[in-house]
């Protein structure tokens, strides 16, 4: 198991510094001077070369690239172009924001979406089945943006009930999230009702579920015991293919409730051309990405035993021969 | 007799060809038929558009009438600098739906010749353009087309483009797999046996095969392309102020909220329709060429 686990997390290795090339591209060769965007439009001729020559902007841009990559080798992800201060301090002050966003959401996803499904499936063609997938439906096609505009609407200017913008300091309580973590959620766990049901009730249709009900097991029992293991194994599935989807709708959920997460970080030091803030900010995301895509496949070997036992299978195999 | 009666029915059941078939089931479900008439008008309206209502009601500015509620002369109201809402909202069907279909298309015509190339030759390159494309699919795609688009500057051409790069992966996927899996088909080693090139039995053994899913693949993705669009929109990094895009629309109100809600309500109930429209289609369509899912 040890051995799976570091053969994935060498395998992210090449991915990350894929993601980095990509991104020093695309900041290197659009246009735009970042000399200019950090000092501004009026700043003499000279000044500009003096910071171009102490950035070294003037190397070609793969010695530039290695040079980043050996600094992020040691763990050092440079200085802020803008605000000339560490990158991973900045990121260190958004993290807990952006991840504590993702965790509310993935919460709410599973806590409402997984027995919703099931519900709806084990009542299947019952009102209550048709208006969770009406809802599901509506919800998977609603702009998410528009989404918290409306509740904004509603829950702040109208009923004062729910703050509608996050506050930079220490004031944070657990109002402040209800909204965002709605509006980041509101898509996946759709899509988690609408997979949970569909496989449910293909498994309980399947053979050994009639067997379950024949030998006189309740109806609790049979989907809460015999079912539901084998229809959540493409929820799992889904929900780690959902994560990429959740951290780019994080991004922009930050960007409307004003929250200062990596997402916000992101586009304003894209805008001004920071660039090693944005791929600090990259690197993070698809870090934690990576990480997350890892435990969720040990998860679906935990939960289905069969595949464990084909891992130590062959693991016994190879260390025989 | 039976002889003839059974004749009979082989005829008629020669006619329906596999197309015809997927029609047949998908005409059975009432949400994609409904879905297919919203996206219909829709489409209707968007080219229609400067039939409906000039471009100049668009951007027209009357400060005389700011913020009229939604009545007779201005059936959706006015906003903050007079404009007409409805020739806004209009307008924006053209801008939002083409981006969206033109952004699917792009991605979708680039990504068949990568996943086709990549599934039908395998091999190194086969696994090169897999790599690439894994490193792609790390960066959620809209996180993807906000860095492109915010290191090129926000632009109707650049948003397209940012777009279709995030989208491309998907399509490739979709086709590779297909490909795999009828690579070795016998009328593919047919065609090669007598002689066909290899773009001749891409283009016109492995594509017509591969059309089904690509489809439903095209309709789903469209659905999000029209939502990344509008939250790029939104969020100042897409669509700029004075074209009527639905989410321009809405990133321009979204001061006024407070005291005119219409403002925010309309253009998100045109977004939200035509991607349920987009979504519903996709799904009917995905049932209909499966028709293992619901029997």
């Amino acid at each position: 198991m040890v051995r799976y686990i570091l053969k994935r997390l060498i395998i992210m290795i090449p991915i990350i510094v894929g993601i980095t090339l990509i991104v020093f591209a695309i900041l290197n060769y659009t246009p735009g001077d970042a000399a200019t965007l950090i000092l501004g439009f009026d700043a003499t001729e000279a000044s500009l070369d003096a910071l171009r020559a102490k950035l070294k902007l003037d190397d070609p841009f793969m010695v530039r690239y290695v040079r980043y990559l050996v600094g992020l080798l040691k763990g050092d992800l440079g200085i802020s172009w803008r605000h000339n201060t560490p990158v991973a301090a900045e990121l260190m002050n958004r993290i807990p924001n952006t991840l504590g966003l993702a965790a509310y959401a993935v919460t709410v996803m599973l806590i409402l979406g997984i027995p919703m499904g099931i519900i709806s499936a084990v009542r299947q063609y019952s009102l209550l089945d048709h208006t969770t997938l009406f809802i599901a439906l509506l919800m998977t096609s609603i702009p998410t943006f528009w989404l918290a505009l409306m509740m904004m609407l509603k829950f702040s200017l109208e009923l004062g009930i729910l703050p509608a913008t996050m506050p930079t300091s220490a004031a944070i309580t657990w109002k402040h999230w209800v909204l965002p973590t709605f509006m980041c959620s509101a898509n996946l766990t759709a899509s988690t009702v609408r997979t949970t049901r569909s496989n449910m009730l293909e498994v309980i249709r399947s053979d050994y579920i009639r067997t379950a009900k024949s030998k006189g097991a309740g109806q609790f029992r049979v989907i809460m015991y015999h079912a539901l293991r084998n229809a959540l194994m493409p929820v799992v599935t889904i929900v780690g293919i959902n994560f990429n989807v959740l951290m780019g709708g994080a991004v922009i959920t930050e960007q409307v409730f004003n929250i200062s997460g990596v997402g916000n970080l992101l586009i304003s030091s894209v805008r001004t051309k920071d660039a090693p803030m944005a791929m600090g900010c990259i690197i993070f995301i698809a870090t934690v990405i990576g990480i997350v895509n890892l435990l969720v496949d040990l998860l679906y070997v935990f939960i289905n035993p069969r595949l464990k036992s084909m891992y130590v299978r062959n693991n016994a195999a190879k260390e025989e021969s | 007799m039976i002889i003839e009666k059974s004749n009979q029915i082989k005829k008629k059941y020669k006619k329906r060809s596999q197309i015809y078939s997927i029609w047949l089931r998908f005409k059975r479900n009432k949400m994609a038929v409904a879905g297919l008439i919203l996206l219909s008008i829709l489409l209707t309206v968007a080219i229609c558009a400067p039939l409906i209502v000039k471009y100049e009601h668009v951007i027209k500015q009357n400060l005389k009438i700011r913020f009229l509620p939604p009545g007779r002369d201005y059936w959706f109201g006015t906003d903050a600098l007079g404009r007409d809402m409805f020739a806004r909202i209009i307008w924006g069907a053209r801008y939002s739906l083409s981006l969206g279909i033109g952004a699917v298309f792009i991605s979708m015509s680039i990504g068949a010749v990568i996943g086709s190339v990549a599934g039908y030759y395998g091999g190194r390159i086969d696994s090169l353009i897999m790599r690439i494309i894994d490193v792609i699919m790390a960066i959620p795609g809209t996180l993807m087309a906000i860095t492109i688009v915010a290191a090129l500057g926000a632009g109707t051409v650049k948003l397209l483009i940012a777009m279709s790069i995030s989208l491309i992966p998907t399509f490739s996927r979709v086709v590779r797999s297909i490909i795999l899996s009828i690579r070795e088909e016998e009328y593919i080693e047919a065609a090669r046996s007598y002689g066909c090139k290899d773009r001749t039995i891409i283009m016109r053994h492995i594509w017509p095969n591969s059309l089904g899913p690509l489809i439903v693949q095209a309709s789903l993705s469209m659905a999000q392309a029209v939502l990344t669009i509008s939250s790029l929109s939104f969020i100042g990094l897409g669509v700029p102020a004075p074209t009527p895009e639905w989410g321009t629309i809405l990133s321009e109100n979204k001061v006024n909220m407070r005291d005119y809600s219409y403002l925010c309500t309309i253009p998100g109930f045109a977004i939200l329709l035509s991607v349920i429209a987009m979504n519903l289609i996709g799904d009917g369509l995905r049932d209909a060429l499966d028709p293992k899912l619901k029997n």
